[in-house]
């Protein structure tokens, strides 16, 4: 049977998403998608105040990548509104990662406001993938009010700490029938492949890329993990033993004479 | 005449459309959405908004982001 990940009526063919900010250089940009063989690539939207900051980053993503925009700097959900419609306006397709963030130092994001913002934008037809803290309540009225996926958050944003908030992170993949996303806070490829490995559908990474010393073989460093963690997810990892030993070896036939063990 | 571009102060002309004022700062049709005062004003229509004073534009495009 076929492994596919679908979001909304959309089949891809990577649960690896990627970021496009903090690249050093846009040059960057083009060979860590193409390593990383994401599907979706998110980009932010802000003021342009000459022509040249207007340079298109477009030129630099794939044109057989799903763009998804995000709402970064709304700080509440009608914020988010207004951003998402400027971003559909660029003509780049109905894909809005919802992130709707008013604490400057942790940039955890506000549930209240998400779901807010993910139902008015699923009712007008985007595809709504909201950006959350991994709370199962919030995760639920976020799949009432339309959401395409739910995007809980491994750790801080930047932070490169992992999945700190695992334990409930594995409660969403248990009790949500989206897909969990895992966005935020995955700093190195075996991080990446534990989220897999718990039954997450895919993971958004940017800074563990965009930073790496060698961005483009740190993405596909995450595209092997990503697909690694799947396939053992899929081939049912063995059981954890809470004390103890098991021996993997027979416990009888050894070369000398007396008891066995 | 003052108009106001992302948050700023600008000096124009009097009558300008917004199409000359975009066009005359570099900006093209496919690489940024603006707003009118509040109003998303799509590319085909840039030339039919005449500019007045105070009026407020929002000019913004993709950036890198995560």
């Amino acid at each position: 049977m076929e492994d596919l990940f679908t979001i909304g009526n959309t089949q891809l063919q990577s649960r690896l998403l990627i970021g496009t900010g903090k690249f050093s250089s846009n040059k960057d940009m083009p060979g860590a998608i193409e390593a990383a063989a994401a599907k979706i690539v998110t980009v932010a939207l802000r003021r342009a105040d000459s022509a040249y900051e207007a340079e298109n980053i477009l030129n630099y993503i794939p044109k057989t990548c799903i763009l998804m925009p995000n709402t970064s700097g709304a700080r509440t959900a009608e914020e988010a509104v207004r951003i998402a419609h400027m971003a559909r306006a660029m003509g780049c397709g109905d894909w809005i990662k919802i992130e709707v963030i008013s604490d400057n130092r942790y940039l955890l994001p506000d549930n209240q406001e998400t779901i807010k913002a993910t139902e008015i934008l699923a009712n007008e037809g985007f595809i709504v993938l909201p950006y959350m803290s991994p709370d199962l309540m919030s995760a639920k009225r976020l799949v009432d009010a339309g959401a395409a996926a739910v995007m809980p958050l491994g750790a801080p944003i930047g932070s490169n700490r992992g999945l700190q908030t695992i334990e409930l992170l594995r409660i969403l993949i248990d009790e949500i029938d989206l897909p969990i996303i895992v966005d935020a806070g995955i700093g190195r490829p075996s991080e990446a492949a534990a989220a897999m490995e718990m039954g997450a559908a895919g993971v958004l990474v940017n800074t563990a890329i965009a930073t790496a010393t060698d961005p483009a073989t740190m993405a596909h460093a995450f595209n092997l993990a990503v697909q690694a963690g799947r396939s053992a997810y899929l081939a049912g990892l063995g059981r954890v033993m809470p004390s103890g030993a098991a021996a993997s070896s027979p416990l009888t036939g050894f070369l000398r004479d007396g008891e066995v063990l | 005449m003052e108009i106001v571009v992302n948050g700023k102060e600008n000096i124009i002309q009097e009558n300008m459309s917004l199409g000359d004022f975009l066009l005359g700062k570099g900006f093209l049709p496919k690489k940024v959405v603006v707003e009118h005062n509040g109003t998303i004003i799509a590319n085909k229509h840039w030339y039919e908004i005449i500019l007045s004073p105070q009026d407020r534009l929002e000019i913004v495009t993709f950036v890198g982001g995560g």
